[in-house]
């Protein structure tokens, strides 16, 4: 497992991300719609804990209207580390660095993700959501915050710690420009 | 001298590829011409001892059908300084300095060092001869082919070994045929994503400070 842990932290830090497609032989889970049936991108600023390592990045992430969950997450570089498509519980990695493609990895970053599709992400697309609202996950031990802007996950079993804080792209558009 | 060598470079790229910069398209240079090209780059990256400039850096995310941009300023010293900071939509500080690399994020501070990996090793040799121009250096990772429009020479990079071709299907750096100096990175993916960054405002040696990597 410390190998694994090691693999991501040099990935992630630097350039050293690497990108694979699945195999073609992979089943295929979901379609998850067209980008044109997607409504609006949601770009948050990521940090992922677990032991002492420590990876930041951007995970952009669009809810299809089949409430199918996309997302992709890059370094600060603009490497990409991953891609999913999440559904109702289930989620299919699209795309996963060589250096992240692990068993165990995958385990753990497939039950992460689809536990922030389904408990993090569809309760942000709530634009009434003001309060901050903390699902306790019980059963797979394991808590969700979640605030207008921000989420947490806290993976109990795994000691995995995933926190995104929400980006305005407006916003982020007019800077990049400026 | 160096003016000289600018002037017949032009003449000569613009020459060889008048035809494609009708139609805006990038040709090969004949060998000759990439080399001379690739002499006056060398010696140009030679004079360079340290680099600022800012970037705007743009990424197309396949899946998603979308484009993060992002945006910030970057300082080199010789021999192996380099400071990368985003800004913009986010505040990300990366620094080479020496062995060691440092970055920050969030206010949270980590240094690792990177003889600790040969990959990372790799890349930090890639980054800054990329910014220089030090094609002698890059060659010895990549296979690299010139090509022009008539206004800027483009140097298309393909990995030479599995680790880098993991990571990169192809690099073009892509420089101004007059000045020799870097305007552009393009980084494609396996995936098909590719991000560029596009180099403003360049300024060469001018005098960096200490303290400017003086980061814990």
């Amino acid at each position: 497992m410390m190998r694994y842990l090691i693999f991501i932290s040099l990935a992630s830090l630097l350039i050293s991300c690497s990108g694979k497609v699945a195999p073609s032989g992979s089943a295929t889970l979901y379609t998850g719609g067209n980008a044109s049936d997607d409504n609006k991108a949601h770009f948050y600023r990521t940090t992922i804990d677990f032991g002492t390592n420590h990876i930041t990045g951007l995970m952009i992430v669009k809810i299809s209207p089949d409430m199918s969950v996309r997302g992709s997450f890059t370094n600060e570089f603009g490497v990409k580390g991953f891609d999913f498509i999440s559904k109702e519980g289930r989620t299919q990695l699209i795309y996963l660095m060589p250096m992240l493609d692990k068993i165990f990895i995958r385990k753990v970053l497939k039950r992460d993700i689809s536990l922030l599709s389904d408990y993090g992400f569809k309760e942000i697309r709530d634009k009434t959501l003001k309060e901050i609202k903390t699902i306790d996950i019980t059963g797979k031990k394991a808590g969700i915050t979640t605030s207008d802007e921000k989420i947490v996950l806290e993976d109990i079993r795994y000691k995995v710690k995933i926190e995104l804080i929400a980006i305005n792209k407006d916003e982020q558009q007019k800077e990049a420009i400026q | 001298m160096k003016r000289s060598a600018a002037i017949l470079t032009l003449i000569i790229v613009s020459a060889m590829t008048q035809l494609s910069a009708q139609k805006n398209e990038f040709t090969a240079l004949e060998s000759a011409n990439a080399e001379l090209f690739r002499k006056n780059l060398y010696e140009a990256s030679e004079k360079i001892n340290t680099l600022e400039c800012s970037f705007t850096q743009k990424q197309n995310l396949s899946l998603l059908a979308e484009e993060i941009s992002s945006a910030g300023k970057m300082t080199f010293r010789k021999p192996d300084q380099l400071l990368w900071e985003y800004s913009s939509p986010y505040e990300f500080l990366f620094l080479m300095n020496g062995g060691k690399i440092i970055t920050r994020s969030n206010g949270r501070t980590t240094t690792i060092d990177s003889g600790s990996s040969p990959l990372m090793k790799e890349l930090c040799k890639i980054m800054i001869a990329g910014l220089r121009g030090d094609t002698k250096s890059l060659e010895t990772s990549f296979t690299t082919s010139y090509l022009s429009d008539g206004r800027v020479v483009r140097i298309s990079m393909l990995p030479k070994n599995k680790s880098l071709a993991s990571i990169f299907k192809k690099i073009d750096l892509t420089f101004d045929a007059s000045t020799f100096l870097v305007s552009s990175i393009e980084m494609s993916e396996p995936s098909g994503d590719n991000t560029t960054i596009f180099i403003n405002n360049i300024k060469i040696n001018s005098v960096v400070n200490d303290a400017v990597f003086n980061i814990h």
